[in-house]
């Protein structure tokens, strides 16, 4: 009985006290195992610093991460620190359910790329913090090429000589020179942009693809589907197979993010062996395409003041830079971009893709700007059917974007009001 | 006291069943009424999500695919019939052909598919080249409608006929020997057999397998998912498009509507289904 009394006051006296610390749940998309021991790293050091605070890291499948994240939230236990690639943060910012994080980017002290800030910037709102980068180069085998009899100085630079090298090289070989998506997900909105053809005025208020020159351009692919000249399957297969063909010699070349080469060279090492790297083909304007990862704060967190704080810890020059060293992708700080990291090439294929990748990522932007639009989706749906159509000569290019065009001006004029 | 026992008895599964069937299917009716948001307040309004249905030329599609997909239900099932009365026979080579026939149905449904995406490919698929051995032009199996339904349909016949041959030598083995002793010696010939004696009495069965392929056959996703993921909407099934509706573009109000007009569907034909057998039973 006399242990007994301290220990019943002890606990009132407990239960009074109110618990200070915050955890905080961070999800990651589909990075562990391979950065356990960065993250491990990176989390220690910070609840170092921060002794109220604790992380707790979850990493989710790249494909479910939407689906858990939604579950999560109508469970009412969603993470407080998401990863979410620059596509889905239109969707989440207009369900309402990202923290503003403008004035505290301002205030972080370091400076992130404005082509990568401008694709968590919705209506003046920043709803992210960019994180790794990626952009695209050409990769291409060398044996394929010489056997069709190119050599590297043929490799097509511009999307404008793009459809006769295509025709060439199938003409001399029966195969296919290049694997491309052009009806699922498609890239032709990326060969469009580059082109300087938009698909969208820059309010977003109306559908601009279907000029005469974008219809032209596009017409280009649907005539190279329709002679045969582009694999079957280009118009329903995702962007995500392109390296499938490659690295089962498929096709010789593919333009890609040069992070992939670490899987080549694991699911493909003869291909790898062989492989050569190019700058991406561009159009008319020069630019290419961005690929960003962003991490955001829920607005349903609790602890929205900590979340944020680790959210820029996270994507610190320093952290950003040493998170790309164990990758081929990029900082979205111009502080770790500076880095001589990027810039030296050891004759390797992977630091000459980093290289190449570098270069090109000042003038690396969101092409397929639709991506932006809360109801992407639908409208990337709307055109990759019409580029289907066009392509099984159900209709023709002109018909069949002056349709998607009507399509997306009703989807585009919906959102406005 | 004696009343009281029966339900008893039945009380743990209808726990599971109140659990993990009728709560979640009350949830999706009360949500099809719903503009569902994630991380807000829901709006509720009425029937606009079934009004919706009703102008989408996508959904129209969709249950036409969904309808045309049900014919491979007769031919499950006489395929499966066939395979089964030539299978029943307790010799080893019997036994053997019966694993063989089974293995489609354990197979995982992912390698299935990107197994016959392979033998699919227009341009170096297996089909199109022994196609090509008898000169016929390549068929384009997976990008034009109707054939890459058509495709489906020979996945499904292909990974469903050994499930539904084991239940038709379940119901075979059921049958009076005697019967057909007696058939054969009036001199009914096989295929008299099969439809005098063999089909009357694999009625009950009959009637099972018609009422789940069916269904199935309404609920039809994930073959469609693994073979055929890019082609246009209006080239799958209602399933595939509730899937799109509620988990790609988290509509989750108009998806719910779209899962009630499938129960409805599997529902209406089930209970057809079991009617018609039962009048000619």
């Amino acid at each position: 009985m006399k242990r007994l009394i301290p220990f019943l006051v002890c606990c009132l006296i407990g239960c009074g006290q109110h618990d200070d610390s915050a955890t905080i749940e961070f999800w990651t998309l589909q990075l562990s195992p391979t950065f356990n021991d960065y993250f491990s790293t990176l989390i220690a050091e910070y609840e170092h610093q921060h002794p109220g605070t604790r992380i707790r890291w979850v990493d989710v499948p790249y494909d479910a991460a939407i689906q858990k994240l939604l579950s999560s939230a109508v469970a009412g236990n969603a993470p407080d620190v998401v990863n979410l690639s620059a596509d889905f943060l239109s969707k989440f910012n207009g369900m309402n359910a990202l923290a503003d994080l403008t004035g505290d980017i301002a205030q972080c002290g370091y400076t992130f790329l404005p082509n990568a800030l401008a694709l968590c910037t919705f209506d003046g709102k920043i709803v992210a913090a960019p994180w790794y980068l990626n952009t695209y180069v050409l990769l291409y085998n060398k044996q394929l090429l010489a056997k069709a009899g190119f050599t590297e100085r043929d490799l097509t630079t511009t999307y404008t000589q793009l459809p006769d090298f295509i025709k060439r090289y199938k003409d001399r070989t029966g195969k296919f020179a290049l694997f491309w998506n052009i009806g699922k997900d498609s890239y032709l909105p990326m060969m469009l942009g580059s082109e300087g053809v938009a698909m969208t005025d820059s309010q977003m208020t109306k559908a601009t693809f279907n000029t005469e020159r974008g219809i032209a351009l596009v017409d280009q692919w649907v005539e190279l589907y329709r002679t045969g000249y582009l694999q079957s399957e280009s118009i329903i297969k995702p962007g995500s197979t392109i390296v499938e063909s490659y690295q089962s010699g498929q096709v010789m070349m593919i333009m890609t993010g040069p992070v992939f080469l670490n899987r080549i060279r694991t699911n493909a090492p003869s291909i790898y062996e062989h492989t050569g790297i190019a700058p991406a083909i561009v159009g008319s304007t020069g630019t290419h395409e961005l690929a960003a990862m962003s991490v955001s704060v829920l607005m349903t967190s609790r602890h929205k003041r900590e979340a944020t704080d680790f959210t820029l810890f996270l994507t610190n020059p320093r952290n950003q830079l040493a998170f790309s060293r164990l990758t081929t992708t990029y900082p979205s700080v111009v502080e770790a971009l500076r880095d001589t990291f990027f810039t030296s090439c050891t004759g390797t294929l992977e630091t000459t893709a980093r290289a190449l990748g570098a270069a090109q990522l000042p003038r690396a932007t969101r092409l397929r700007s639709h991506l932006l639009h809360q109801d992407f989706d639908v409208l990337r749906d709307s055109f990759d059917e019409a580029i289907q159509k066009a392509c099984l000569g159900k209709l023709s290019t002109r018909e069949a974007l002056d349709r998607a065009a009507s399509e997306w001006n009703a989807i585009l004029q919906k959102s406005v009001q | 006291m004696n009343k009281i026992v029966p339900y008893l008895f039945l009380f743990p599964a209808l726990i599971l069943l109140s659990v993990f069937v009728l709560y979640p299917m009350a949830q999706v009716l009360s949500f099809s009424f719903l503009r569902y948001s994630f991380f807000g307040p829901h709006e509720f309004v009425g029937l606009a999500n079934y009004g919706r249905l009703l102008s989408d030329s996508d959904f129209w599609r969709t249950f036409l695919n969904s309808m045309l997909y049900i014919l491979v239900t007769p031919v499950l099932m006489i395929v499966s019939l066939v395979l089964a009365l030539s299978v029943r026979q307790s010799i080893r080579r019997a036994a053997a052909l019966r694993l063989v026939f089974f293995l489609p149905v354990i197979t995982p449904i992912v390698v299935v598919g990107i197994m016959w995406r392979w033998m699919f490919a227009e341009e170096t698929g297996l089909m199109n080249y022994f196609l090509s051995l008898f000169s016929v032009q390549k068929v384009p199996w997976l990008t034009h409608y109707p054939t890459n339904i058509l495709s489906v349909m020979i996945l499904t016949l292909w990974r469903g006929f050994g499930y539904y041959m084991m239940i038709f030598l379940a119901g075979l083995a059921l049958l009076p020997k005697e019967i057909e002793e007696a058939s054969l010696l009036d001199g009914a010939n096989p295929f008299q057999q099969v439809v005098h004696i063999i089909v009357p009495h694999l009625k009950p069965t009959l009637l099972f397998m018609a009422v789940v392929s069916a269904s199935s056959a309404i609920k039809l996703f994930t073959e469609v998912y693994v073979l055929i993921p890019g082609v246009p909407m209006n080239n799958k099934t209602l399933v595939a498009y509730l899937y799109r509706q509620a988990f790609e573009r988290f509509d989750f109000g108009y998806g719910s509507a779209l899962a009630m007009v499938i129960f409805g569907l599997t529902f209406a034909f089930s209970y057809a289904n079991i009617r018609i057998m039962e009048r000619q039973a």
